[in-house]
């Protein structure tokens, strides 16, 4: 149900644009008042996002990690899960960040009728899954440079090159487009179909990955089908960047489509789950070095505590610690 | 004899352990109410305790009773308890924000593995608190969020008091 609500937000969002742009001529609108827009509230939300975030301390050191503190000298310490220097919360984050190091370990576990007990095993679709997604995605994002630099950085071209190695079809499709669309589909039927899954999902995790694939497979479409006009493209980024935006109307009406789903995402960024973007550089179980041992940690808001001391208690309870025959130390 | 108590393993039938089921129904688990089976919740300090120690609202109740005798600002207690722990500890404020519910954390906690009750898997744990997180003090009224009433403070109670804070799910 929830899905194809967000099915249908996404598909109405790119037909409003479709119906904006080449039915009622707002092409200034959606060709760069709308992005502008979706850039500043992406922008300002980011900044305030992690501004609330970095306000709220860290009293204690809470890494959670599976491996060895740092201790005796005799006992190996995990140095990269258990970092007890900042270098090493570097390397933790980096892995984290980079390859999901984490949810690498992932298990899957299942009562299966036949041991009648509970059984453990690996589970790496959902980190494949995920790395795939996120992978491609930010491969996609920066091959989009080349519509947006005149002239286009040689690191770019480099990409576009190394993503499209295999030189199948004209324009050359990339694998990152394909891995994107094909790790999204992935993400979005595993929520789907496992009921645990289907449990726990509110609205927004589904219209972020629908979005996201309907994005996607507007550029795809865009690309391959549609072959679109490419320096008429070029020239509303390049003017979008240089502040001098041209809007063609000669441009298709999926282009806007694309081109306003992709303002949608930045402009709902800030609001939904996505901030996990800059969240994961914040959370203190992982960013932290663990030295609660090594170093006193105060809390920054050291409240007094009132303390009930050993004298008091015995004041209060003498006789009947007498009369038990407890010692005392008072009379 | 006697018939088994439930704190004694003769309470529980080993037969229906095995057939724990793990999928959730279908549903949204916002409709279902916490239910205080004998065994599943801590009972609550004797009022004297209480005094002595000068905690707040001592009364004789237990969690089974329907009338929970709540202050009567418990709402405003409550809110002002969670606005203070998201300004002391970023874990509370971020975690409450940036979770995706990839569901990785499901399969994770012992109380929902061994019980089977899909609340206590920790990304729906933390969802109780985070639907009432979302109405207060993120954008108000939205896909996954609720009001505070009196039921999601017996869910809280249950639910929240189930978890060791092992942390296990947080690990993968």
């Amino acid at each position: 149900m929830k899905f194809l609500l967000a099915l249908v937000l996404v598909t109405a969002l790119g037909l409003l644009a479709a119906a904006g742009t080449s039915l009622l001529g707002l092409y200034g609108l959606f060709a760069f008042w709308i992005p502008y827009a979706a850039i500043l509230i992406f922008a300002v939300g980011m900044v305030v996002r992690v501004i609330r975030w970095a306000r709220s301390p860290v009293p204690f050191r809470i890494p959670v990690t599976c491996g060895q503190q740092k201790s005796l000298p005799w006992i190996r310490t995990n140095a990269l899960d258990n970092p007890h220097s900042g270098w090493g919360a570097v390397g933790r984050m980096a892995l984290e960040i980079l390859l999901f190091r984490s949810l690498f370990r992932n298990t899957r576990a299942a009562v299966l009728p036949k041991q009648r007990r509970i059984v453990f095993g690996p589970d790496k679709w959902l980190w494949f899954g995920a790395l795939a997604f996120h992978w491609s995605l930010l491969v996609i994002l920066l091959r989009h440079l080349r519509l947006f630099t005149a002239p286009v950085p040689g690191w770019v071209v480099g990409l576009e090159s190394l993503d499209g190695f295999f030189q199948v079809g004209v324009p050359v499709f990339f694998a990152s487009s394909v891995l994107f669309l094909a790790a999204g589909t992935f993400l979005l039927v595993r929520r789907l179909l496992s009921p645990q899954l289907r449990y726990i999902s509110i609205l927004g995790d589904y219209f972020a990955v629908v979005l996201l694939l309907g994005i996607g497979s507007t550029g795809f479409f865009l690309r391959h089908v549609l072959k679109t006009d490419v320096s008429a493209v070029k020239e509303l980024a390049v003017g979008l960047v240089h502040f001098s935006p041209v809007a063609s109307p000669d441009l298709h009406w999926l282009f806007y489509a694309h081109l306003f789903l992709v303002s949608v995402l930045f402009a709902y960024f800030p609001f939904s789950k996505l901030v996990h973007l800059g969240g994961i550089f914040l959370s203190p179980t992982r960013n932290l070095v663990n030295n609660n041992r090594a170093k006193r940690h105060v809390n920054p808001w050291d409240t007094p505590v009132p303390v009930h001391t050993y004298q008091e208690y015995e004041e209060e309870f003498r006789d009947k610690m007498v009369a038990a025959g407890i010692p005392v130390e008072g009379k | 004899m006697a018939e088994a108590r439930f704190d004694e393993m003769d309470y529980y039938d080993q037969d229906e352990l095995v057939q724990i089921r793990h999928d959730p129904p279908g549903g949204s688990w916002m409709d279902v109410p916490a239910e205080f089976r004998p065994g599943t919740w801590i009972y609550p300090a004797k009022p004297k305790h209480l005094e002595y120690l000068g905690f707040p609202n001592p009364r004789k109740w237990s969690p089974s009773d329907e009338d929970w005798k709540l202050p009567p600002n418990w709402k405003e207690i409550l809110h002002e308890g969670m606005r203070e722990r998201l300004e002391k500890y970023r874990s509370f404020r971020l975690f409450m924000d940036i979770c995706v519910h990839c569901g990785a954390c499901a399969d994770k906690c012992h109380f929902f593995l061994g019980g089977g009750d899909p609340k206590n898997m920790p990304v729906l744990r933390a969802e109780l608190l985070r639907s009432i997180y979302r109405k207060d003090f993120l954008l108000g009224r939205m896909a996954g969020s609720r009001d505070l009433k009196e039921v999601v403070v017996k869910e809280w109670l249950l639910l929240l008091l189930h978890c060791t804070d092992c942390s296990r799910w947080s690990v993968f």
